[in-house]
């Protein structure tokens, strides 16, 4: 005579239930920023740079913005140089790219397109900060004055909370000495 | 019985066959049932040295490979059920809920005691403690011992659930009083006759008991007013034994054999209790884990989503037994399980906590799903209940597949500057436009 006995112990699993933070989150007043060329005034010279900063009162997550100039006056004689606060490779540098104006368009075209956001798990700047570094050199042949400029229309530049920003822009003047 | 065989194999081989088949079925069931369980086996024949085990295991295949690779370790005719108990008690050392299946005819002709170590010869039992009868050699002093055995697990927190097996009728060759006694119940206590065949049938029975529910999915074979070998004592005089006062040897009768009429065969039974589902009663709502809010409707997540009975949280009110669940579209024509459907178990007029994931996302554009639950894998709808409820998918969840990765910002990418709306576009606040704000949304739900 034989027999089987099965015994069964039922374990108790815990569901850990992850939440989820939604984040449609009610508006706030609208922050403000300053985007500026810095210097804002010079004499050029040869392969000058030219900084473009930003001054916010909130953390900024994601910027974009032209920038125009005289491509008969000057040229870029380097790639657009990036800080890494706000990125065009926000999800690493093998991932999605995006815009970043090449220096041959931008010298073709006398503009340069830039779409900067904040990469994953960093941290949002604020204050004054730096994001685009430009290096021009002068090719006009004779003497004149020439302005880099942000056009108004093109800015957006968004807080944490997903508000625009109310920006106010600082061009560029320069003096071109033959 | 008076044979080690029964019909064109050997008894052993239809316990395993059982056994095994009792494994595979609760391997069909949820993914979340079999997490859930570990099985461990005890194998016994002859004395307490002749028991052979494996511990507790989730890993179904080990425990199926043993049983199948159980031997006879012993050619004698005597059977030490206490041993048994004692030794599978001693393996179940969870902490949780406590299940021993138990096989057995029921005749115990030794005891732990009668055996002193693994190379001693046991003492046979010998008139008058132990006769030779009509179930071969049996002492009443081994059954005692096992129902005690089993009497103090079950104070424990030990179910036990017992199979038992053996002709009722001349020549009697089963013992249902002692197996009644060692079981947590009479619905624990199952009949599996004298056709071997049988046992895989009545074991798969005892799944929906063990794993939350009292219907059993087979129908096992009838219930015959049993041998009542004690006819004059209390109507369940087994299931509460007191060993030591009332179960002296010479108290124990001789089974009567001709109160027993022989089992009636039923037809093979279905899994499914169509019969029962025109007019299935109460209905069902979706809540979240917690089972708190009745008829929640709308969740953050497709985790979110648990299936209750309902229409409130005053118990089930499904009838108890299996259940079939899956969850579809509104109109019900796209199954979005890809298995099919899933099972959950109501037992006690109590609705388990079941979560519905995993399942794929709707077509419907406002996230809308319909869950069915039925009496039948066919999902009849005179069978079933259903209920819809919706997922507000996470911001940024562009790809609509639950989750805010990599993906939906190539989503947002590729159509930032563009005027376009609506989540599947990268336009996660719904405002016509895809630019920085949605990236923002996007970032603050992104889980890398």
């Amino acid at each position: 005579m034989l027999g089987i006995a099965l015994f069964v112990a039922f374990n108790i699993f815990f569901a850990q239930q992850i939440t989820k933070k939604q984040t449609l989150e009610s508006e706030a007043a609208a922050s403000t920023a300053t985007l500026s060329i810095k210097p804002s005034e010079s004499t050029s010279s040869k392969d000058q740079t030219f900084q473009l900063w930003v001054v916010s009162d909130n953390p900024v997550g994601f910027a974009q913005l032209d920038v125009s100039f005289d491509q008969t006056k000057m040229q870029l004689t380097k790639e657009v140089a990036l800080d890494s606060v706000l990125s065009n490779t926000p999800l690493g540098e093998n991932d999605l790219k995006l815009n970043k104006t090449s220096m041959a368009d931008a010298n073709a075209t006398g503009n340069i397109r830039l779409m900067l956001a904040l990469p994953v798990q960093a941290t949002a700047p604020t204050g004054a900060f730096n994001i685009a570094s430009l290096v021009f050199t002068p090719i006009a042949t004779e003497s004149t004055s020439t302005v880099i400029q942000i056009p108004p229309a093109a800015v957006q530049i968004f807080d944490m909370n997903a508000n625009q920003f109310t920006v106010q822009i600082q061009n560029a003047t320069v003096t071109v000495m033959r | 019985m008076g044979t080690l065989n029964v019909g064109f194999q050997s008894k052993l081989q239809w316990e395993k066959q059982a056994a095994v088949a009792f494994l595979n079925f609760i391997k069909s069931q949820s993914i979340m049932l079999q997490q859930s369980v570990r099985i461990g086996v005890v194998s016994w024949a002859g004395n307490m040295y002749r028991v052979s085990s494996l511990p507790l295991t989730n890993n179904w295949d080990t425990v199926i490979n043993f049983i199948n690779l159980m031997t006879y370790q012993s050619t004698d005719a005597y059977t030490c059920i206490e041993c048994a108990i004692n030794k599978s008690t001693g393996l179940l050392t969870s902490t949780n809920r406590k299940v021993i299946i138990l096989m057995s005819d029921g005749v115990g002709n030794r005891i732990t005691a009668s055996c002193t170590s693994a190379n001693s010869s046991c003492s046979d039992p010998t008139p008058p403690a132990c006769d030779n009868g009509a179930y071969g050699p049996h002492c009443p002093q081994a059954d005692l011992a096992a129902i005690s055995a089993a009497l103090t697990q079950k104070g424990n927190g030990i179910t036990f659930h017992v199979v038992g097996y053996g002709s009722r009728t001349n020549p009697v060759t089963i013992l249902e009083n002692n197996l009644r006694a060692i079981a947590s119940g009479d619905s624990s206590y199952h009949y599996g006759g004298d056709d071997a065949a049988n046992w895989s049938n009545i074991f798969q029975s005892i799944v929906p008991q063990i794993c939350g529910g009292t219907t059993p999915i087979l129908t096992p074979s009838p219930r015959q007013p049993t041998a009542t070998l004690t006819p004059t004592r209390s109507p369940t005089p087994a299931r509460t034994p007191t060993p030591t006062r009332t179960h002296a040897p010479t108290r124990t009768p001789t089974p009567t054999r001709t109160r027993t009429p022989a089992p009636t065969r039923t037809p093979t039974p279905t899994r499914e209790h169509i019969a029962d589902c025109k007019n299935l009663p109460g209905a069902l709502f979706t809540t979240d884990a917690a089972g708190k809010p009745v008829n929640k409707n709308i969740y953050a997540d497709r985790q979110d989503v648990y299936l209750q009975g309902g229409p409130d949280q005053r118990g089930a009110h499904l009838p108890d037994g299996l259940y079939y669940y899956k969850v579809t579209d509104p109109s019900g024509k796209i199954n979005l399980y890809s298995d099919g459907y899933r099972t959950v178990t109501v037992i006690k007029n109590v609705f388990p906590a079941t979560q519905l994931i995993p399942f794929a996302p709707s077509p419907n554009h406002g996230d809308e799903y319909k869950v069915w639950i039925s009496t039948v894998s066919i999902f009849r709808n005179q069978c079933s209940k259903t209920d819809n409820f919706k997922i507000r998918l996470s911001t940024g969840d562009a790809t609509n597949d639950g989750v805010v990765d990599k993906k939906d910002c190539g989503v947002w990418a590729k159509n930032v500057d563009k005027h376009m709306s609506g989540r599947n576009n990268g336009d996660f606040n719904n405002d016509g436009s895809v630019n920085g704000a949605d990236y923002i949304l996007w970032w603050k739900n992104y889980r890398p």
